[in-house]
């Protein structure tokens, strides 16, 4: 049953967190993508063959798939970039910089569709998977859950001690999981913010959250090297797996994954 | 411990600007023991010792905050299966505060030497925050210029001045690090 359950999504273990990946030294060429500048950080649309490069001249390179062509560039100029989203149909690339600055645009025009600016950094940026809400994370502040085209805000999220370190939607965009500073694991609305449940077994900050396939479940990490799976509904912890031997560093749940309730 | 960090300042007061915030840090780990000596007898590393206040922003000290603190050990790694160089102290009567450690490595991920705060007082807000030592290699002697090396610190007012002393025992640093609360 275990292995049923761990086959139902991949994981990722890193030794160590980083605030900033290390930058690409050199071009990519996977035989599929050339970039014309080293890449910092590369991001796939979920839904379109669509790729936006970060690359170290300061742009977002809007890349074709799976020609690998470049579409267009967006320069960002020299803003120090903290986090950077692409929405699952690769039509919003969101990006934010150490001084509060969110931006987002269009992928297919390169036009900026808006900004805002922050009193704190953005730690993460998120859009939902269907792409109509992009959740911004203020560090130290509550979660924002922004209207992704136009940038209205549609509501906030409870304000924790230390913040929300990682957070992540639902498939249907129903729910916000976050990982917050005082180690607890919160389930949200999305559409009103509001918190429906909340777990406090870890003992350090989750850094990593992700829903299972069918929303009843939200897979956690953190420090503690476990990983926990609990119930969307109550916020229980419904099992947890083996301990790592590092703590994971991201987390994801393959699209076709069973949910956790077949596996407990 | 008690002894070594009373606090023989005046008891008056005056406003006070809030402590600037920092980041928890993916490293928070709840339910850290009250224990104001860190460093064990053996421990590799500079000794360090930190002491200050706990005032809020009239410039009264809070009785009974509470001051979490977490560090890396000499070569920048944190503990994650126990408690090592991790605390939960509380401010005495004069909101005074105070551990011995050793001064933190360079944490791979990171700029510049740090020690992470959370302070928590009833009627105030929660304070989440870092101490960065103005001796760090990384400021080149010069921290009100080169702070901003590391993107985190966003203020120089949290890169505190060390006090550097030898004697036959060996050499020691020592921080004041005083944390001034918004009241609710």
């Amino acid at each position: 049953m275990r292995r049923r359950c761990a086959a139902a999504f991949a994981l990722v273990v890193a030794s160590a967190c980083s605030h900033v990946a290390p930058p690409i030294t050199a071009p990519v060429d996977t035989g599929i993508l050339r970039v014309a500048s080293p890449v910092s950080s590369l991001l796939f649309a979920r839904t379109q063959p669509v790729a936006v490069a970060r690359t170290q001249d300061h742009k977002l390179r809007v890349l074709s798939l799976p020609d690998g062509k470049e579409l267009r560039a967006i320069d960002y100029g020299d803003r120090l970039v903290v986090a950077f989203d692409l929405s699952a149909d690769g039509a919003s690339v969101a990006l934010g910089d150490w001084s509060g600055l969110v931006s987002v645009w269009a992928t297919a025009t390169g036009q900026l569709r808006y900004e805002q600016k922050l009193q704190k950094y953005p730690g993460i940026l998120t859009f939902s998977p269907n792409g109509q809400r992009l959740a911004v994370a203020p560090q130290g502040d509550a979660v924002r859950i922004l209207d992704a085209a136009t940038g209205a805000a549609v509501t906030t999220l409870g304000s924790p001690v230390g913040g929300t370190l990682t957070l992540a939607f639902s498939r249907d965009g129903r729910w916000v999981a976050t990982g917050d500073g005082d180690t607890l694991v919160r389930i949200h609305e999305t559409a009103t913010g509001k918190e429906v449940a909340s777990n406090r077994e870890f003992l350090m900050v989750p850094l990593i959250v992700a829903f299972s396939a069918d929303g009843a479940s939200v897979f956690a990490a953190s420090g503690d090297k476990f990983v926990n799976i609990i119930d969307t509904a109550t916020g229980k912890t419904v099992r947890k797996l083996d301990r790592t031997t590092q703590p994971m560093q991201a987390l994801d749940v393959s699209p076709d994954g069973a949910p956790s309730r077949r596996s407990s | 411990m008690a002894d070594v960090f009373a606090w023989s300042g005046s008891q008056q007061s005056s406003s006070r600007t809030p402590t600037p915030w920092n980041e928890i840090g993916p490293f928070y780990k709840r339910a850290a023991p009250n224990v104001a000596e860190l460093r064990a007898s053996g421990d590799k590393g500079l000794p360090l010792t930190v002491t200050g206040r706990v005032f809020d922003t009239r410039g009264q000290s809070i009785e009974g905050a509470k001051i979490e603190i977490w560090q890396a050990d000499d070569h920048g790694l944190y503990d994650l299966d126990g408690y090592k160089y991790r605390a939960s102290l509380t401010a005495d009567r004069t909101g005074a505060y105070g551990f011995g450690s050793i001064m933190p490595g360079h944490y791979p991920a990171r700029v510049c030497q740090h020690i992470h705060y959370l302070v928590t007082a009833p009627g105030c807000k929660a304070l989440t925050t870092q101490l960065y030592f103005g001796t760090d290699p990384v400021f080149e002697g010069d921290p009100a210029r080169n702070f901003t090396k590391d993107p985190l610190i966003q203020s120089v007012e949290l890169v505190r001045p060390v006090k550097m002393t030898k004697s036959a025992a060996g050499a020691r640093a020592d921080v004041t690090f005083e944390l001034v609360l918004e009241r609710l």
